[in-house]
């Protein structure tokens, strides 16, 4: 019993600290990690971000990851989207009775590399157990401070007609991951997780160019509903080339398999990018350098015509409207 | 002594196209030879005869009426009461008091035959014109833009007539007396080759012998651009096949005349008569043995989709005197990408065709609205319509319940029409197409603002299909009208009523692919309790899960082991692989998605039913076109009963229930006759006889559960709507079925069947809601 979350390490008392010590402690240390009520921090003046994301993954270990390294990667990509350097983020997890202790340690040394490799500090936490049932393994909630750069005006209200579209890799990957892992069809489909953070990733982007007008990342819906929030917020229509959207042969062949279109499959480390068609060129040149988007592709454009509407040409010709995000044929996928 | 006859008083009115065709004359006419007095008059929205003369006269009076009506005129209904009226010694027109109110947009008329005798009359001035036609033919709706129907109001406008072409046009005695798209030779549109400095004579040689030399024209014709290559050439169709990524789907055949078409098609004098009649549409004819066409026209296929010439020039395409041996058969396929509109200007066709042809023959005579062929198939020695455009739209079907106010059907999702309701008259579109093309989506509300202003129609109310995915039903979101929502199976058998002018409540047997039902499930085998005011579902097929959204509409296999996995949860893996349905790997992914009820939904569509069975009898697994797999189970089914004519279901000794009751009524028992066909394809039985067997024992069920409902309701007319009832094997077993058991049956013939049809139903369903809505007030 002694390797397993108990509820008396959610008490409060000894060990409770015991627990925070071995095991969150040893990885998040850091000159600023609190052991107080609130974490203080020493901010430059200029624009924050700020932001929140909680995360329940089934199965948490997956094949390119586990729900660690995805509650580093969703926070961190969310502010680095806003071209604002990751600076803090604050952890709350809620295990259940009964977890092992072990993999919390291996959920906890993926948080450290992740936060690591993002720059940013964990800064202060909170950790809860619940009885056996009242949750699914363990959720774990992040929350991040960062600071823009000045030179960042990003926003899903800037696609402008004449923008080129760019996805910073092959999609669709923690989608498939999560499903192949989750239902055991016997696949024999070798696909990993795409799930990454992406800070640097933004950072060179912007080195390239300031003129980058929208940078999402198509997190829980995939790069299709990306595209439609962007083509409604903007008010433009977006025309997509079937045969340019970078997908794995792996994740195809699921799809294919199991009658899912790929763009509505999660992604966890992919940005939708919109710059100037001048721009594009030089964008993605800089994205093929970076690790996480050595695939890069521009896969549309920005129309005036058919707002709100996204429009994919297929290899055989024809202009089909993307089916609208939404619905009940996919399953929750975080 | 004989008795002197009495003389008995009618009045006669008649409703349809009957206004600026030449019809009162016509009544004089016909009144006068066969010995009647009396008068007639143009009422509007009908013409209004008083009629004195015996009985026997006034019978062949209105034999005569329908019979004889002038070319260009049809007659939707003919309404005759006693009359009071005293007799009068003449016959006499009576100038109209009031103008008309109903308007007929007269359809496109195939170039008749005293016009194609003068095309190739050296003597006559319009010897090899392109563009000849006369009161009697030629383009009417395609050319027209605004009502009423007059020269500067179609795209002729702009070609101002010569002095001989403007002496016929003005003068009643010649055969162009307002003929608007008058012209000849001195005058009008021509001919040329796109980005090729070829015009009028030499175009059309040039298309001939590039066409000759194998090689693949676009033709600018009435309603829209073709594709067209020499049907005996099998590298040139195979080519063409490729091109345009359509690997089987069957081309449609133009013979160059009846003679042609007879020696590759077997064809019944009616469907001679409708081949060769004003319309042209294509039908679908068996094919000869002995046929010559390219075995890629139509791949496993036993039917043709044949048609004759229609316009001037295709007539040309075929005879002309430039000395080039020239085929007697040409395949002529719509000049678009798959799924697209069909293209109607240059500046389409350059951008979409130029890929997919080596010459594109056009002119300069706009085509403002688009019309494809027609499809037309026989039951029962009657026709029924597969795609009704070219001809036939958009002449109204007219209700005879006094219905008042304005209402627009939008149409479904594939194959769609549009529908304008105007109090009692409905007119449904020429074919729109399948809405998974954006350019469709702008080509629909291109032609519905078209229609209206024709139809001179504002609709009050949009109506259309439930399904949330549609973008048909967004498109009427966003009309800013009230929008009524009318469920798809509803529609369809609303539609076959309003065709039958049938206000009466019946049984709708809807077997379709799918359509979304009011629970969120997927329906398509549906028994409903229906009239015009509303229904309620009282039975359907057996359901089953569907699973992988729309790649199990194209690949049956994946519902044969969704049902089979359902049906012997013990040893599945062993009775797919001996079937040969698909691999392990993928049986296994399809039962662990429907274990899980990951991509699944429970559905009912007798679509994937058909295309399971066409998989487990290992005819076809998978379709590259719509239907595909369940149309090739109907052509082995139909191949068996041929060599087999007597036989019953009682050799199929199938002892299984047919139908099993509910709470909520009853479910045909479809799975139990699957799991029975699995065995005795397993046992190694015919699949011919299988395939046979599987129609039979549908038709069976249907007609049980027709049987079932009358129990409980009285009903006894059925009305059979969807697209399933495509499937003549299917529709003519039902419907024999159902009359021996003594139940009225109500089919299609001028309406189609498929989702074509549901605009129709959509519009008369949103009418009669508006106007029980005015009388609740
Ligand atoms: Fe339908
Ligand atoms: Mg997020
Ligand atoms: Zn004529
Ligand atoms: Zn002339």
């Amino acid at each position: 019993m002694d390797n397993t979350v108990t509820l008396a390490h959610g008490a409060g008392g000894k060990q409770t600290s015991q627990l925070i010590d071995s095991v969150f402690k040893a990885h998040f240390a850091n000159p600023d990690f609190t052991a107080d009520d609130a974490a203080v921090l020493q901010v430059d003046s200029g624009r924050l971000a700020f932001t929140t994301d909680g995360f329940i993954v089934s199965p948490y270990e997956f094949p390119g990851g586990n729900i660690g390294k995805l509650s580093i990667c969703g926070t961190v990509n969310d502010l680095s989207c806003m071209g604002a350097k990751p600076l803090y983020l604050a952890c709350s997890f809620v295990i259940e009775e009964g977890f092992p202790l072990d993999k919390l340690e291996e959920i906890a040394a993926a948080m450290e590399k992740t936060a690591k490799e993002a720059g940013v500090r964990i800064v202060a936490g909170d950790t809860k157990v619940a009885g056996k049932g009242q949750v699914d393994h363990i959720f774990i909630t992040t929350t991040g401070i960062g600071r823009l750069m000045d030179c960042a005006h990003t926003s899903g209200k800037y696609a402008k007609p004449g923008d080129a579209v760019i996805v910073t890799g092959d999609i669709g990957r923690h989608g498939c991951a999560i499903l192949l892992a989750r239902n055991e069809f016997g696949i024999d489909a070798d696909v990993t997780s795409d799930c990454a953070p992406l800070w640097g990733t933004v950072k060179k982007m912007f080195d390239t160019t300031d003129q980058i007008h929208v940078v999402r990342d198509a997190t829980r819906g995939g790069v299709g509903t990306v595209l439609y929030e962007i083509a409604d917020q903007s008010h433009v229509g977006i025309q997509l080339d079937a045969q340019k959207i970078p997908v794995a042969g792996e994740v195809s062949g699921v799809c294919g398999m199991l009658g899912l279109e790929p763009l509505y499959l999660a992604c966890e480390g992919r940005l939708v990018v919109f710059v100037p068609k001048e721009q594009a060129q030089a964008v993605v040149d800089t994205l093929h350098q970076c690790p996480y988007s050595k695939n890069a592709a521009v896969i549309g454009e920005v129309t005036a015509d058919m707002p709100g509407k996204v429009v994919m040409k297929t290899e055989i010709g024809l202009q089909t409207l993307l089916p609208q995000p939404g619905g009940e044929l996919l399953p929750r996928i975080c | 002594m004989k008795q002197k006859a009495e003389i008995l008083s009618q009045r006669i009115r008649v409703f349809g196209v009957v206004q600026g065709v030449g019809f009162r004359p016509f009544v004089s006419r016909t009144a006068r030879r066969v010995g009647i007095t009396g008068s007639v008059t143009n009422k509007g929205s009908f013409v209004e005869i008083q009629a004195h003369g015996t009985k026997e006269a006034l019978q062949a009076f209105l034999r005569c009426l329908r019979q004889d009506a002038p070319e260009r005129s049809d007659i939707l209904k003919i309404e005759v009461t006693a009359s009071s009226a005293l007799p009068e010694s003449s016959f006499e027109i009576i100038s109209s008091a009031k103008e008309s109110s109903d308007i007929f947009v007269p359809p496109d008329i195939a170039v008749c035959k005293t016009c194609s005798k003068e095309l190739f009359d050296k003597h006559n001035r319009r010897y090899l014109h392109p563009f000849i036609n006369c009161t009697a033919c030629g383009p009417r709706l395609t050319i027209l833009d605004i009502m009423p129907y007059d020269r500067e109001r179609t795209s002729m406008g702009k070609f101002p007539m010569c002095k001989k072409c403007e002496q016929e046009y003005t003068h009643p005695q010649t055969r162009r007396y307002d003929a608007q798209p008058v012209c000849c030779n001195d005058c009008g549109p021509q001919v040329y080759l796109m980005g090729r400095p070829e015009r009028g004579a030499d175009a059309i040689i040039q298309t001939r012998r590039a066409i000759m030399d194998g090689k693949i024209a676009a033709v600018k014709g009435i309603g829209g651009f073709h594709l067209c290559c020499d049907a005996k050439n099998e590298t040139a169709v195979r080519r063409l096949r490729q091109l345009k990524h359509r690997p089987a789907k069957p081309f449609a055949v133009m013979f160059r005349d009846l003679s042609a078409a007879k020696e590759n098609c077997c064809i019944s004098p009616k469907q001679a008569d409708i081949l060769d009649g004003c319309q042209k549409p294509i039908l679908l004819l068996d094919r000869k043995p002995e046929s010559t066409l390219a075995k890629q026209t139509a791949p496993g296929n036993p039917r043709i989709g044949s048609m004759l010439p229609y316009a001037p020039l295709q007539l040309l395409l075929f005879t002309y005197p430039d000395g080039v041996a020239m085929t007697d058969s040409l395949i002529m396929t719509s000049g678009n990408v798959s799924g697209a509109p069909i293209c109607k200007c240059d500046a389409d066709a350059a951008a979409e065709l130029s890929g997919f042809c080596d010459v594109i023959l056009s002119h300069n005579r706009d085509i403002l609205t688009r019309a494809d062929d027609s499809v037309m198939d026989f039951l029962e020695d009657k026709p029924y319509m597969i795609r009704r455009s070219r001809g036939y739209a958009p002449l109204p079907f007219l209700l005879s319940a006094p219905l008042h106010g304005q209402v627009l059907g939008i149409g479904g999702e594939l194959k769609n029409t549009f529908c304008i309701g105007k109090n009692s008259l409905f007119y449904p579109s020429a074919y729109v197409g399948d809405m998974a093309d954006i350019r469709t989506v702008e080509a629909l509300k291109e032609s519905i603002s078209r229609m209206e202003t024709l139809l001179e129609a504002s609709p009050q109310v949009v109506a259309c299909d439930l399904h949330p995915k549609y973008n048909t039903v967004r498109m009427a979101e966003e009309m800013g009208l009230p929008v009524m929502r009318v469920q798809h199976h509803f529609a369809h058998i609303v539609s076959c009523l309003a065709e039958n002018d049938c206000s009466d409540e019946v049984i709708g047997v809807s077997f379709d692919g799918t359509g979304y039902g009011t629970d969120g499930t997927i329906w398509g085998g549906e028994f409903l309790r229906a009239s015009y005011g509303g229904f309620t579902r009282l039975g359907c097929i057996q359901p089953f899960l569907q699973v992988g959204g729309d790649a199990s509409a194209r690949e049956g296999w994946r519902i044969a082991v969704s049902m089979l996995h359902h049906l012997f949860p013990e040893d599945t893996p062993r009775r797919i692989q001996a079937l040969g349905l698909c691999s392990a790997q993928q049986a296994q992914v399809v039962m662990r998605m429907a274990d899980q009820n990951l991509n699944s939904v429970p559905s009912t569509s007798t679509g994937r039913l058909f295309d399971a069975v066409s998989a487990i009898l290992g005819i076809r697994t998978s379709s590259t076109f719509e239907g595909e797999a369940s149309c090739a189970l109907e052509f082995s089914a139909e191949a068996y009963q041929k060599q087999h004519l007597r036989l019953s279901a009682d050799s199929f000794s199938y002892s299984e229930p047919l139908l099993r009751s509910t709470q909520k009524g009853f479910v045909l028992c479809t799975d139990r006759l699957v799991g029975w066909l699995t065995q005795q394809r397993l046992a190694g039985e015919d699949t011919g006889k299988l395939a046979y067997a599987f129609h039979i024992l549908l038709a069976d069920m249907v007609c049980q559960g027709c049987r079932k409902i009358r129990q409980d309701t009285e009903l006894s007319i059925c009305a059979l709507s969807g697209g399933v009832f495509q499937n003549r094997l299917l529709t003519g077993l039902c419907a024999t079925r159902l009359r021996d058991a003594g139940f009225r049956v109500l089919l299609h013939s001028m309406v189609p069947p498929n989702d074509g049809g549901l605009a129709l139903g959509q519009a008369t369903a949103a009418m009669y809601l508006l106007n029980k809505e005015r009388n609740d007030k």
